[in-house]
């Protein structure tokens, strides 16, 4: 239970907190805590993790693992090595692509082996670790590695809550809620696509 | 707690992220025709049983978000009004007629139904808000509309209850038809 409280008030300041968007919030208390708050601040972002979590929660401990530590892993590396400036808004839609899809597979349950479920994750997190990367104002790993350790607080937490409550109505819970993440994820590709149809 | 008591405390400033994501989550409630359809399409989960119970509202807010990313694109969608007011008289009826099709039958109604809603939402958006945020807060608002309605739903399982979620579809319908003829007029 206070697991969840503490999900949702996550959930919440993200929500009702500063404009969503690639360029990096300042929270004043320096780069890496500026990463932290851009995951938290970012729905496409947050909501991909939050997805992911679910997905591995879903298919057990033994597939969960890897994916705590390839994500954020996948997603800091993006970061490094993606050029800044480059491509950005196809990107941002490709992120946004990638979020509303995790939301489709734990809306559909999607049994995934382990080795395919590492793979789905690991490549979304390159794509939203490049879109980061890519957008980012800030010199230097310390934003890209508080986002790190910030999307594998909260893949852990998330992860860690599903395979806890693993009843059959926990199960549909986590269905209906990977359908609301695919839905905001085909909306946001729109606003992608609106964007730039200027 | 106390964050999120702090963040709630903040007032949104004009236009900003805060008023996307408030302006989302009071859009479907703001409209009784879009809020009579989404309580009906959890009471007619409720009456239908699993799966449907969780199967509509699975693929309400997914078949939403296509009319909703229709109306952001600016695609139009010829008779959304009307299209509204159907749903709010079409799933009043199968509440209180208790209807009981197939499942595929059942989700393709609401998922029609769902595209109209969506696309009303989508064109909607208020001046200098956050459309993600907008999105996501209206995402959010229609899937606990749903889960009232299922909530209503449950008292099926007590004396009269059937018959109370009859009357209550009765109603639905009742609204609905209003709305069509204010849409017809």
């Amino acid at each position: 239970m206070r697991g969840a409280r503490a999900l949702l008030v996550v959930l919440a300041a993200a929500l009702l907190g500063a404009a969503p968007s690639a360029h990096l919030v300042q929270t004043g208390f320096g780069a890496f805590y500026d990463g932290i708050a851009h995951l938290c601040l970012t729905p496409a972002d947050l909501l991909l993790v939050l997805a992911l979590g679910v997905l591995a929660g879903l298919r057990g401990k033994e597939a969960a693992r890897p994916v705590l530590f390839l994500v954020p892993a996948a997603w800091l590396a993006a970061g490094l090595l993606a050029p800044r400036a480059s491509g950005a808004g196809t990107l941002d839609l490709f992120s946004a692509a990638s979020c509303g899809l995790a939301g489709l597979l734990v809306a559909l349950d999607a049994r995934l082996e382990r080795r395919a479920l590492a793979a789905i994750a690991s490549l979304a997190a390159l794509l939203h670790g490049a879109a980061n990367g890519a957008a980012s104002e800030e010199p230097g790993a310390l934003p890209l590695l508080g986002t790190a350790l910030a999307c594998f607080a909260l893949l852990t937490l998330t992860s860690a809550l599903v395979v806890a409550r693993a009843t059959p109505r926990a199960r549909i819970v986590a269905r209906v809620g990977g359908s609301w993440i695919a839905a905001c994820g085909i909306l946001l590709c729109a606003w992608q696509l609106r964007a730039a149809q200027g | 707690m106390n964050a999120l008591a702090l963040l709630l405390w903040t007032p949104p400033h004009e236009g900003g992220a805060a008023a996307g994501l408030l302006a989302g989550l009071t859009h479907p409630l703001t409209g009784l025709d879009h809020v009579l359809a989404m309580l009906a399409v959890g009471l007619w989960g409720a009456q239908l049983g699993a799966p449907a119970v969780w199967s509509l509202p699975i693929a309400f807010p997914l078949m939403m978000s296509v009319g909703a990313a229709l109306g952001v694109l600016g695609v139009a969608l010829p008779g959304v009004e009307l299209g509204i007011a159907l749903s709010a008289l079409v799933l009043g009826v199968l509440v209180a007629g208790e209807v009981r099709p197939r499942l595929a039958l059942a989700m393709t109604i609401v998922a029609g139904f769902a595209l109209f809603h969506g696309h009303a939402h989508g064109t909607e958006l208020p001046e200098g808000a956050s459309g993600a945020l907008y999105s996501v807060g209206f995402v959010v608002s229609t899937g606990a509309l749903h889960a009232a309605g299922i909530a209503l739903g449950l008292l099926r399982t007590r004396p009269g209850g059937a018959r109370l979620l009859r009357a209550l579809g009765g109603s639905v319908a009742l609204g609905g038809l209003y709305f069509l003829w204010s849409a017809l007029r």
